[in-house]
């Protein structure tokens, strides 16, 4: 349930995270039901190579092994909860390019990794765009001083070539952190450019705000 | 990151390893001496080892010093482990301050004319081979009060899997031959001045170089592919400088410089993303029609994953002789068990002089079982002799028609009870549909058995030594496992006329497996060159066209790389089929042409003028001064690209690889959690606000 969406359960309204409800159940489901790095959905090079182009998007919501899938599936839950209400369907939208920017990226500049999973790159989208909105709705110094953390974290980890707490079994790429995280700029960026109506009719408008400056979110 | 932690684990696992290997009896390489007492002991002064690897293939160089502390001649006896695939090449004495260079003689004639010899008080110096087990090196006299110097060479083919390349400079005796042991003491003290100084040489770029177990080492990067490795306390080592000298001197004031019990082990992990390749390294000198070559095929990353539960059966060696080395099979064994799926099942099967079972049948490989036999495993002591037959036999049977199979094997490898002939153990597995995987411990195993045994049932061999990152041999081993493989494998040469293959026949290509293949040429100009096996019972093929030189004189080795696979192939089917008059022939002519120490040949040096005298030709010393000004010339410029197949490649995907990247996971952390805490905190505050 989201942190903004407590206080309106608390006075009656029905306004679940859904889409943050449903993706979770969607990752856990996978992990649960097909187990660690399942060898039909994992992103692998070579069968993608072969038609099983379902990968692209499956290997993004498989994970290598618990540790994984918990820390991933758990900051979905939570930036979900946190940015599901400023972004509404652009949440969709942006999972969506982050997810075409990495496999671009997988593809073309990493030849070398025959196999990829979990779904921390486009969660980096994710945050990017949810923190820009929020920032548009509200100038308050922690977004700016979060988001500067967040591209610090990432220069870190591509320094070091590793994230920094996680040992997964499958090594880490911190370059799609990277890549994802750039997927989120390049919407707010590129949505703000060309403002036209067709996309805010393909549901990348939110109800309750325009890319432009909001007004701060108010209690229904 | 998840490697990273078992290598910690593996280091705390080492530790504890090194201290349980500390307690055993020591059985390294060194002087022998009886174990009587009734010779007095000789020292090691020095010990410098120079490995040149470049080209697929590896040239060590080792130079000692030996000293006689007392009053009266002795001769030294020093004795090492047969290097995997390596043969003694080059055996030079320094005799009257000059180095006077070995000649091949077939083996009784080798030792009768050092007998002679040293009977006669002039010097003299022999090199012989214990069949699998070790060389041995005798040199008399070693004069009283006076040093003694030699030189041994051997080269051997370097192969890299999964982009990991390994070396090891065997020191550490496997302890498996029991008579030896009761009569010989080996001094493995050197004790004043020790090196091993190592180049590598690749026109593949070579990301990291690692040596386990030894932190002093100085890796040094010096280009892409161009590393230098450096240790111990030797002249040669540039890292040492006046901090060298120092520790020199210390050397000899407070304990050895070494002591050689352990084996080197120096690994190098190629780029990741490389692509498949064909390369092809030859010799065919100005005018000679025909040339010799070494292909080494690389395979592309392209055998897909197997899924499915299988049986393991893990047949395991407690004899005497594993003493030193059970706890890294006992270790190697729980975390090979570890990388089992829940939907796998596995047996164990111990055996010495006796077989018994460990499980009570197949067991599913639950983590509970995993740990309950693991613990069981580890809780045995070894004792008694091998029945490696016996052993093998019980781990065959009770099989499950319908499961997938495989069997574990680890062994030192030294069958001395039951039945021991190798045509046998072939016979009894290839009676059954499975798949041997061959762990084969320390140096003195009888490799040319199990490999061949190995190679019946299409599985894998691979070494392991005490010095090994026992966790990336594993990583390695299970990736070939859990993977479909090349069966069948065979290689056709069209557009120039090539004979002396060898191997005769390749059996089996595994995930991260190189081929590498040596011949004889006649002629030049392009040759199509295809590649076939079966991949899960589908017929696959791999074509490529490059031209075979006219004229190439950088690596007049291969020819002694060449003569020395085909000595293997030979002694191979000699242990299979029983020794024969013809073959046994045809390896002491090879060994005898090629100048390499064989079973049936070794290697002599008299003072020069007794080489005269006794009609003794020099093409040793020939061959040899061809090769050492060809490494000199190689040493001068950058390690040349190999790969032949750049214009139509073999493969259309990356070799496979550990690390760097080959499996990847975006994976957020605890940090990307405490970033959003603020949010959180704000976005509650908001609400606080908005409530209130």
């Amino acid at each position: 349930m989201s942190v903004h969406a407590l206080p309106r359960v608390r006075l009656g309204t029905i306004a679940l995270p859904w889409r943050t409800l449903l993706l979770t159940a969607v990752a856990l489901a996978l992990y649960l039901g097909a187990g660690a790095a399942p060898e039909l959905w994992v992103y692998d090079r070579l069968a993608i190579s072969q038609g099983e182009w379902w990968r692209l998007i499956s290997g993004h919501w498989v994970h290598s092994d618990l540790q994984h899938a918990v820390w991933d599936i758990g900051a979905l839950f939570l930036l979900g909860l946190l940015f599901e209400s400023r972004l509404q369907g652009k949440l969709f939208s942006v999972l969506g390019l982050a997810t075409l920017g990495i496999d671009l990226w997988l593809w073309r500049v990493e030849p070398s990794l025959t196999y990829y999973c979990g779904l921390s790159g486009i969660l980096n989208g994710l945050l990017a765009l949810g923190l820009m909105q929020w920032w548009r709705e509200d100038r308050h110094p922690l977004i700016l001083m979060t988001g500067l953390g967040a591209v610090l974290k990432i220069a870190w980890e591509m320094a070091a070539g590793e994230a920094l707490l996680t040992a997964t079994a499958w090594s880490s790429v911190p370059e799609v952190h990277a890549v994802g995280f750039f997927c989120g700029l390049l919407l707010v960026v590129v949505v703000s450019w060309l403002n036209i109506g067709i996309i805010e009719e393909l549901g990348l408008r939110s109800d309750s705000t325009r890319w432009g400056r909001a007004p701060p979110c108010t209690l229904k | 990151m998840a490697i990273q932690q078992l290598m910690q684990r593996a280091g705390r696992g080492l530790l504890i390893l090194a201290a349980l290997l500390t307690t055993t009896l020591s059985q390294a390489a060194g002087l022998l001496q009886p174990s009587d007492g009734s010779l007095p002991p000789l020292e090691i002064r020095d010990h410098n080892v120079s490995v040149v690897l470049e080209d697929a293939y590896a040239v060590t160089t080792v130079e000692q010093v030996f000293f006689n502390p007392h009053d009266r001649d002795l001769e030294a006896r020093y004795s090492f482990p047969v290097p995997e695939h390596g043969s003694v090449a080059e055996f030079t004495l320094w005799i009257d301050g000059k180095p006077v260079t070995g000649e091949v003689l077939e083996r009784k004639e080798a030792r009768r004319v050092y007998e002679e010899e040293k009977a006669a008080g002039r010097d003299a110096g022999l090199t012989e081979k214990d069949e699998y087990k070790t060389f041995e090196v005798q040199v008399s006299p070693v004069r009283a009060g006076q040093e003694t110097r030699i030189r041994l060479v051997y080269l051997q083919p370097a192969h890299v899997d999964t982009g990991i390349g390994r070396y090891v400079y065997p020191l550490e005796e496997g302890g498996v031959d029991e008579e030896k042991l009761a009569f010989w003491t080996a001094n493995d003290r050197v004790e004043r001045q020790f090196g091993f100084n190592m180049k590598i040489r690749s026109a593949y770029p070579i990301e990291a170089v690692r040596m386990p177990n030894q932190p002093q080492a100085q890796l040094h990067q010096l280009s892409d592919g161009d590393w230098q490795i450096n240790l111990g306390n030797s002249a040669n080592n540039p890292a040492m400088g006046e901090e060298g000298n120092q520790s020199q001197a210390a050397a000899s004031a407070s304990g050895p410089a070494f002591t050689l019990d352990k084996d080197l082990v120096v690994y190098w992990r190629h780029k990741a993303g490389l692509p498949g390749s064909v390369d092809l390294v030859a010799h065919k000198p100005e005018g000679e029609s025909r040339g010799t070559f070494m292909l080494v095929v690389t395979p592309g990353d392209d055998l897909q994953p197997i899924s499915g539960g299988k049986d393991w059966v893990f047949v395991l060696d407690i004899s005497g002789s594993m003493q030193g080395k059970y706890a890294t099979l006992a270790d190697g064994v729980e975390r090979a068990m570890k990388q089992m799926r829940p939907e796998d099942r596995f047996r164990i099967v111990l055996f010495n002089e006796r077989t018994r079972e460990l499980t009570s049948g197949f067991v599913n490989a639950t983590p509970e079982a995993v740990a309950e036999y693991a613990r069981k495993v580890s809780a045995v002591i070894p004792d008694n002799g091998t029945n490696l037959f016996a052993g093998l036999e019980e781990g065959l049977s009770s099989l499950d028609a319908d499961r997938t199979s495989a069997l574990v094997l680890v062994t030192d490898g030294v069958a001395n009870v039951g039945e021991t002939r190798q045509r046998q153990f072939i016979e009894l597995i290839e009676k059954r549909d499975i798949r041997l995987f061959t762990f084969i411990m320390g140096n003195s195993a009888n490799r040319p058995l199990l490999e061949a045994v190995t190679k019946a049932s299409n599985g894998f061999a691979m070494n392991i030594s005490s010095s090994d990152d026992i966790v990336g041999q594993l990583l390695a081993a299970s990736s070939k496992v859990t993977h479909q493989a090349l069966h069948g494998v065979e290689l056709e040469i069209d557009g120039v006329k090539t004979a002396d293959i060898t191997p005769q026949q390749i059996g089996s290509l595994y995930r991260g497996q190189q081929l590498v293949l040596f011949g004889h040429y006649w002629g030049d100009g392009m040759a199509d060159v295809t590649l076939k096996g079966l991949i899960s019972g589908q017929p696959k093929s791999y074509q490529t066209r490059f031209a075979f030189p006219a004229k190439a004189t950088d690596n007049p080795e291969i020819e002694r790389l060449w003569a020395y696979a085909t000595i293997e192939d030979a002694m191979a089917e000699m242990a299979d089929f029983g020794e024969k008059a013809d073959l046994k022939q045809a390896v002491t002519d090879l060994g005898v042409e090629y100048g390499l120490v064989t079973d049936y040949t070794s290697m002599v040096v008299v003072r020069d003028e007794i080489f005269d005298q006794r009609g003794i030709k020099r093409t040793n010393q020939q061959r040899l001064a061809v090769e050492a000004a060809a490494r000199q010339q190689r040493a001068s410029q950058p390690a040349p690209s190999r790969r032949v197949d750049t214009q139509q490649p073999m493969y259309s995907s990356p070799r496979p690889h550990f690390g760097g990247g080959s499996h990847g996971g975006g994976a957020l952390d605890g940090w990307s959690l405490l970033l959003l805490l603020p949010l959180v905190w704000l976005s509650l505050s908001a609400r606080s606000r908005k409530v209130a």
